[in-house]
């Protein structure tokens, strides 16, 4: 009886020893969730995708607030994970990340890219190339970050889609394509009501302080509605779920952000005088129609970016989020682009 | 109505009905010696889940107070029980890929306990929580050294406000135990210096253990409307 009893106590702990789970997986298709903590906050992490293509995309979200879960949808973990590796990180204060509290100034958001960065590289190799793909207010992030030297140094390549580099850039370009557009839409008599009170707000305001520019950034959400030729995305809740998203702590962490108004501090640093010590390999890729953060502003990093390998596309039936307005092609040019790198 | 040796039966009838007029105006309280329900400690346990991810919560009910109240109303009366409790409990919902929460919580239970055996509850809780992360967690240095940080998680204080509806099976039928469903909305804090919110629903039973740590409500009896006064034989 009592060597039955053994055999058994050995069985088990065979189970549990084989239940064992490893934190990275290193070849093949992995989806690997785990967290980063860095001052107070823990960072969700999840490395979706093909990690035999040694491509890493490192997504930095919008917001600030937003989170990297929402870019990750049924296309994308089909047509874009078989190629390479995605990284979906929500930054602090954003998404699902948790914590009681810690700094929320832009600078720790930079040491925290950097720091994921590290991680990514000594729990998957040093070999492993690392592109950041940074929408919006993750456009101001990722220049922020490769303006200085050892971090370009972690970095392969930069993918930049209707990025924020420049805020008062950015609310005076948003501004004037407002004008211009709701006088052209008022001409062909389209949505004259919406056109009109944009018109109207926009010449009777300017584009400086906050309270003028998040009113700015509302009309452009609205613009974008306004516009026939730009594509309809699709949204589909069950991928949400499918994500295991706290929509709660996403809302509670994007309300938050906004009343610390996180991205203060990106008035006083314009990322356009440090553009030119940016050399890695860039790709600029816009929305025609994006009101938020205008096309102009993909002409301003072509200017004074230090890289001379810099190429730019323009989507014309997209918006702010090319990635979902025109899905497939936009894809098909980022899996080309980092594939060709 | 106690008869007093100094006054004659006419002034004690004038005295019960001043007495009646006093409860049929405003009501009465008394303490009750055979009370027709008797609030006990219960233990409660249910599936507690932040809707769709999955947990448990345990606990203890011990009631303080019951208060019958009896309602007057065209020769009918209506009786229904309001009973307060203290609930510690022990609660935790596993959310994957996000956290697994787990609570140590202290509730003020107020239940309209009806003569059928349905009651319905608000309670009103304070409590600590930890949230381990569901997921293997890192820190790095400065010198981009990795470290792995053994059972991660954020310790947060709650506050959590929640409505049941139930049904005591010791009304009716004199079984030991209740089944609820129960809503709670946890508001936990500081999240990232702010607060976050998760709603939790439970359904669960509670039961009692006889002669598990006997409780000792107190008892009252309030009586509202016009009761009408029946002389005894």
């Amino acid at each position: 009886m009592s060597k039955m009893k053994t055999y058994y106590l050995w069985f088990i702990c065979l189970i549990l020893i084989s239940c064992h789970k490893e934190d990275f997986n290193s070849s093949g298709l992995v989806e690997d969730h785990f967290f980063m903590k860095n001052d107070k906050q823990n960072m969700p992490v999840l490395v979706a995708g093909n990690i035999d293509s040694r491509k890493m995309l490192v997504i930095i979200h919008g917001g600030p607030g937003g989170n990297s879960w929402d870019y990750r949808n049924s296309y994308v973990k089909s047509y874009v994970e078989s190629d390479v590796a995605l990284v979906y990180w929500d930054q602090r204060y954003s998404g699902q990340s948790q914590g009681n509290g810690g700094s929320y100034h832009i600078t720790t958001f930079r040491e925290d890219l950097r720091k994921l960065l590290q991680l990514l590289k000594a729990k998957y190799g040093q070999d492993k190339e690392i592109f950041l793909f940074a929408h919006s207010w993750g456009g101001f992030i990722a220049p922020y970050f490769l303006s200085d030297p050892q971090n370009l140094a972690l970095v392969n390549g930069w993918i930049q889609i209707g990025g924020a580099h420049n805020y008062r850039m950015n609310d005076s370009l948003t501004r004037e394509m407002l004008i211009f557009y709701a006088q052209e839409e008022l001409d062909k008599e389209r949505n004259k009501e919406d056109w009109y009170e944009i018109l109207e707000w926009c010449n009777n305001n300017g584009f400086e302080g906050r309270e003028n520019a998040g009113q700015l950034n509302q009309f452009a959400h609205k613009a974008e509605g306004l516009i026939e030729a730009v594509n309809e995305p699709n949204f589909d809740f069950s991928e949400i779920l499918a994500n295991n998203q706290a929509f709660l702590t996403n809302y509670f962490n994007m309300i938050n952000s906004a009343i610390k108004a996180v991205d203060e501090p990106t008035y006083s640093t314009p990322i356009t005088d440090v553009l030119h010590k940016i050399n890695c390999p860039t790709f600029l890729l816009w929305g025609k129609y994006d009101f938020v953060c205008p096309p102009e502003l993909a002409i301003d990093i072509e200017k004074n970016i230090g890289s001379s390998d810099v190429t730019k596309i323009i989507f014309n039936a997209s918006g702010h989020s090319p990635m979902v307005n025109e899905e497939h092609l936009f894809w098909n040019e980022v899996k080309k682009w980092v594939v060709e790198r | 109505l106690i008869e007093m040796p100094f006054l004659n039966k006419s002034s004690v009838v004038s005295n019960k009905w001043l007495m009646i007029g006093i409860m049929v105006f405003w009501g009465v309280d008394s303490s009750c010696q055979s009370f027709d329900y008797q609030a006990k400690t219960n233990i409660r346990a249910s599936y507690n889940s932040a809707i769709i991810y999955p947990g448990f919560k345990l606990g203890l009910e011990r009631p303080y107070s019951v208060t019958k109240f009896e309602r007057y109303k065209r020769n009918k009366v209506k009786t229904h029980f309001i009973e307060k409790n203290l609930t510690f409990s022990l609660g935790m919902y596993h959310h994957t890929d996000f956290h697994s929460h787990c609570y140590l919580q202290g509730e003020w239970v107020r239940r309209k306990q009806r003569k059928s055996g349905f009651y319905r509850e608000n309670t009103y809780g304070l409590g600590l929580s930890r949230a381990f992360l569901d997921g293997p967690s890192f820190s790095v240095n400065n010198q981009g050294e990795v470290k792995k940080i053994p059972l991660a998680g954020v310790n947060y204080g709650l506050f959590s406000i929640g409505g049941s509806w139930g049904y005591n099976f010791d009304m009716k039928f004199d079984k030991p135990f209740a089944i609820f469903l129960k809503t709670t909305g946890i508001l936990y804090f500081p999240h990232s210096k702010f607060v976050n919110l998760r709603p939790t629903l439970e359904l669960g039973g509670q039961y009692q253990i006889k002669g598990f740590w006997e409780a000792n409500p107190t008892y009252k009896t309030k009586i509202k409307g016009k009761k009408k006064y029946r002389p005894q034989n």
